[in-house]
């Protein structure tokens, strides 16, 4: 998509982007690292969005695929990719060691990208299901951190592991419902003979 | 990935999800050592599979009485130890907790009178002594181990508090480990499956093991205080003790 802009506006915007890729990946890296919250409510979000975009304006058109089975495929490497990194262990070592960080960044920063260059042409059941998912996982896990009294990260503290299931928890329930709408829009969009079949 | 409709290539991303899913499973038993460590303290001691091995070599710790042994020959008997640091105000005063009730419940203090002279201590009932070992050579010396040993064994009347606090607390040592290197005893801990991270603040996260060492310096049994209560984890000792 990009490949169609003005020259000087596609410049201007690859480099605002490699800017906020040098600041969450390295510039604030340690900051994003201090806190337990931080570092998985905020930095991966964010690494995953960067991806997105990238994906989206970048890579779809070379990557964007119809078969379901890249669908699919796509979808178990964010899954798969998120619930490796969500690991405390995984955390732990991310915190403690710099090249495990590394790979963090680049990992979340690749599973965005390729889940913004198949997104569009999931079908909307995929989508749907995949969105219901993990939002479901999200604010289970925050739910469950949040009440627990069993610090899991110990390059952390265990306050800092309640305010991340808080996060969590809220954050989950947010995705629930902006899928919910999502699809409520898809749905309305579709032919009621389509509907019907 | 462009793909075309019913072209035979096409057949073969059928099993990409599969090779996907795959993957990613074992990726995740990997890391998780075939699901059974979620955490830090888990996997390292997972991975390191303590028991039944013996402690390592060439790790030597300073005790609360001056002497300098290995720890992997503490003498002719059990010795339960307790890793920990002293500044910690978290877990490691909730582990202490717990030996000293170990102490307290098993009679390792035991006299024949408890106003007769120190001397006269009775051998313990179990052949078992206990060990706070603290692993921060940095800033635990000796002096402050036995001001925090003075905390459990205080006799205000003794004329010397701490040689009375040594008597008491005979069958309870206080020791901190004696390297100048932090990756050796780091390397040393964790093949006892004891995981510990030092934050910025000079702090320490770390397992909270109790490791019960035999006479011979293996590694009998690793209890975890915060999965066991009091009561099971007494009634778990005397079973291996005995």
């Amino acid at each position: 998509m990009i490949y169609t802009w003005n020259k000087s506006v596609a410049a201007v915007v690859a480099l605002l982007y490699l800017v906020a890729l040098y600041l969450v990946v390295f510039h604030f890296n340690p900051w994003f690292n201090a806190t337990l919250y931080r570092h998985i409510a905020m930095q991966f979000p964010l690494l995953i969005l960067l991806g997105c975009i990238a994906g989206y304006f970048l890579f779809r058109d070379h990557l964007e695929s119809n078969s379901i089975s890249i669908h699919f495929s796509v979808i178990f490497f964010f899954i798969g990719s998120l619930a490796f990194w969500m690991l405390p262990v995984s955390i732990d070592s991310a915190a403690i060691n710099n090249k495990v960080d590394m790979l963090l960044s680049m990992n979340l920063w690749i599973s965005g990208l390729l889940l913004a260059s198949q997104f569009r042409k999931m079908p909307p059941e995929l989508k749907f299901t995949f969105l219901f998912f993990l939002s479901s996982m999200i604010f289970i896990t925050g739910a469950v951190l949040g009440q627990l009294n069993l610090l899991l990260c110990g390059a952390y503290t265990l306050l800092q592991q309640k305010i991340l299931g808080t996060y969590l928890f809220k954050g989950g329930i947010v995705l629930l419902v902006f899928s919910v709408i999502y699809l409520g829009t898809k749905l309305a969009r579709i032919k009621p003979e389509v509907l019907s079949i | 990935m462009k793909t075309k409709n019913h072209s035979s290539p096409q057949r073969y991303w059928v099993i990409l999800p599969f090779v996907v899913l795959a993957a990613v499973i074992v990726v995740l038993v990997w890391r998780t050592q075939g699901f059974s460590a979620f955490t830090s303290y888990s996997y390292e001691f997972v991975k390191a599979k303590p028991i039944g091995k013996t402690v390592p070599e060439d790790l030597f710790i300073l005790k609360d009485d001056s002497s300098r042994v290995e720890l992997n020959s503490l003498g002719n008997h059990y010795t339960l130890v307790g890793i920990v640091y002293l500044k910690c105000h978290m877990v490691c005063p909730i582990i202490n907790q717990r030996l000293h009730e170990i102490y307290r419940d098993l009679d390792l203090g035991s006299t024949d009178d408890e106003n007769s002279n120190l001397e006269g201590i009775k051998p313990t009932p179990y052949n078992l002594q206990l060990m706070t070992l603290s692993f921060d050579y940095k800033r635990d010396s000796l002096s402050d181990l036995k001001a925090y040993k003075r905390i459990f064994f205080k006799d205000d009347n003794a004329r010397n508090s701490d040689e009375s606090a040594t008597l008491r607390g005979r069958n309870w040592s206080f020791a901190v480990v004696e390297h100048s290197q932090e990756s050796f005893i780091q390397q040393k801990l964790t093949q006892m499956g004891f995981w510990f991270y030092e934050y910025k603040s000079g702090m320490y996260n770390h397992s909270p093991y109790l490791y019960l060492i035999d006479p011979e310096g293996v590694i009998k049994q690793v209890y975890d205080p915060g999965k066991l209560s009091n009561r099971e984890l007494i009634e778990q000792l005397k079973r291996d003790v005995l």
